[in-house]
């Protein structure tokens, strides 16, 4: 994850994204994973058949169809806008400047694609490098329940 | 404050929104019959045959607890199966007269399927009952209590002899088969009875229209003015008639949200004037800035899909919390219940960042937060 503060502001988005994952920071990470745990339970397997994820120290995210994207209060859902493939922003929330600004940004610090970029701790940015997204498996969700505070 | 009204008003809400309960993609089918009955307008229904047209308007007619006629019409059917026999005991007399008891002209509300196979005899009689709320034949003059007819066809038609009485149908709604993403709540609903629990009446909807009546439409006139200047740059006309007459549509609306005087808010319904399905999709994109701040909390998907603008969409999540919480089995731990929650809370979430939440849908979400909490 890394941090940069550029002029920028979210604004409500007049129209809201369609749905292509959630992401939770703070202490919803361990609710999200929890979450997703559950959905492995439900279906009776060890490795999420539609569900992708990718963790830093301090965000989770998951990505998949939106029908089996799990619900936790306190997460941001992410989406996709159709001129930004690859980013993945938040569905309700749109930055204020052109897309070729911000891919010029997110070019300028190194960041690799796909990644997705959230509002962070005190008007900042987060970006979180999502190439790096697998599979979510039991053994590890179990092991990342473990080591949450 | 008018407690009857009031309580009316409560009545035809609940009702309405039991009335969409399993039913997949046709709120907006049931709002609009709701409102045309308020209005006292008609409504066309347009979409291929086995698309819950029919179920829908039964809903309203059985919670409304109205005396109902029902037809599917062909090319051969008798004007006396729409409005009667003629009675043999006058006809003996000399006087030629309609037994019209259960027949159309006797209904509150009516439905009528296929109405443009329907004869030039039976089409040119139903002009004068769906215009004048009077049947004329023969020596038969009676007035017809009819509140709303809702007609369906497979498609608009073309003949311009059909022209006027399409034209006597102010709204018109589209209806298309339930997209992939909805199949399972289809199969879902398709199999669960249901039954009129929750209940309005004529009486109710007599007094909702009469407060329709009273809302000063005043202050949305220049709105409506501008919107139709709207349409008419977009190439989109409608005739001085519908124009005109969709001011009662607004009334309407704000009634039903127990509001004395139409505004900005109120606009809506004025999609749903456009006869075509093309040209409506052409008016939302037009209209989009003007209709940005319309809503109903009632009719809120009827208000959502004609804006997409977050207000009415707000409403429309609002109002969608609050009929599923109230389904039987909303208690239930069962996973089915539990997904269809978290794909609300989902969607809620998706749509409105915590600070931007309207304070009727941020009430709304917090109950299906605590029901998603329970074990």
């Amino acid at each position: 994850m890394s941090d940069a503060r550029p002029m920028l502001r979210w604004t409500p988005h007049p129209e809201p994204l369609s749905m292509s994952g959630i992401a939770a920071s703070g202490g919803v990470r361990g609710v999200l994973v929890a979450a997703c745990l559950r959905r492995l339970d439900r279906l009776g397997v060890d490795e999420d058949p539609e569900l992708i994820g990718v963790a830093s120290e301090s965000t989770v995210v998951v990505l998949g169809p939106v029908d089996c994207l799990p619900w936790v209060d306190g997460a941001q859902m992410l989406g996709i806008q159709a001129d930004l493939p690859a980013l993945h922003l938040p569905t309700n929330l749109s930055p204020n400047v052109p897309s070729a600004v911000l891919l010029a940004w997110i070019g300028s610090v190194g960041a690799r694609m796909p990644c997705a970029l959230l509002p962070g701790d005190g008007g900042g940015l987060a970006l979180l490098p999502l190439d790096g997204a697998r599979r979510l498996h039991r053994a590890e969700l179990s092991t990342r329940i473990a080591s949450s505070p | 404050m008018d407690p009857a009204l009031d309580a009316a008003r409560e009545r035809f809400r609940h009702a309405l929104l039991h009335a969409t309960r399993g039913l997949v993609e046709r709120e907006v089918l049931v709002e609009l019959v709701a409102l045309a009955a308020v209005a006292g307008e008609h409504l066309l229904v347009i979409g291929p045959p086995g698309t819950a047209k029919s179920e829908a308007v039964r809903r309203v007619a059985r919670v409304l607890s109205g005396t109902t006629f029902e037809y599917l019409l062909g090319r051969f059917t008798e004007p006396s199966e729409i409005f009667g026999p003629v009675d043999l005991r006058r006809l003996r007399e000399g006087v030629v007269a309609t037994e019209t008891a259960g027949m159309l002209p006797e209904a509150e509300l009516a439905f009528l399927d296929e109405i443009f196979l329907g004869s030039t005899a039976i089409l040119n009689t139903l002009l004068g009952i769906l215009n004048e709320r009077t049947f004329v034949r023969g020596h038969t003059r009676v007035s017809c209590p009819l509140r709303v007819c809702v007609a369906a066809s497979n498609a608009v038609p073309a003949d311009e002899s059909l022209a006027a009485l399409a034209d006597r149908f102010l709204l018109r709604a589209f209806v298309e088969p339930v997209p992939d993403r909805r199949l399972e709540d289809l199969l879902e609903g398709g199999l669960v009875p249901w039954s009129p629990s929750s209940r309005t009446s004529i009486e109710d909807l007599d007094l909702l229209a009469d407060a329709a009546g009273r809302v000063d439409v005043g202050p949305a006139r220049s709105a409506l003015a501008e919107a139709v200047r709207t349409l008419r740059r977009s190439g989109l006309h409608l005739s001085d008639r519908r124009i005109v007459k969709t001011q009662r549509l607004l009334a309407a609306a704000a009634a039903i949200d127990g509001r004395v005087e139409a505004g900005e808010r109120d606009l809506w319904p004025l999609l749903y004037v456009l006869p075509t399905a093309e040209e409506q999709a052409t008016a939302r994109e037009a209209l989009r800035p003007l209709l940005d701040r319309a809503s109903s909390s009632v009719l809120a998907s009827a208000a959502s899909g004609a804006t997409g603008g977050l207000e009415a969409r707000a409403d429309e999540l609002a109002r969608r919390i609050e009929g599923l919480l109230a389904a039987p089995g909303a208690e239930d731990a069962d996973s089915a219940r539990r997904l269809e929650l978290e794909a609300l809370a989902r969607t809620v979430d998706a749509t409105f960042a915590p600070d931007a939440l309207p304070a009727g849908l941020a009430a709304q979400r917090a109950r299906l937060v605590e029901a998603l909490s329970s074990p």
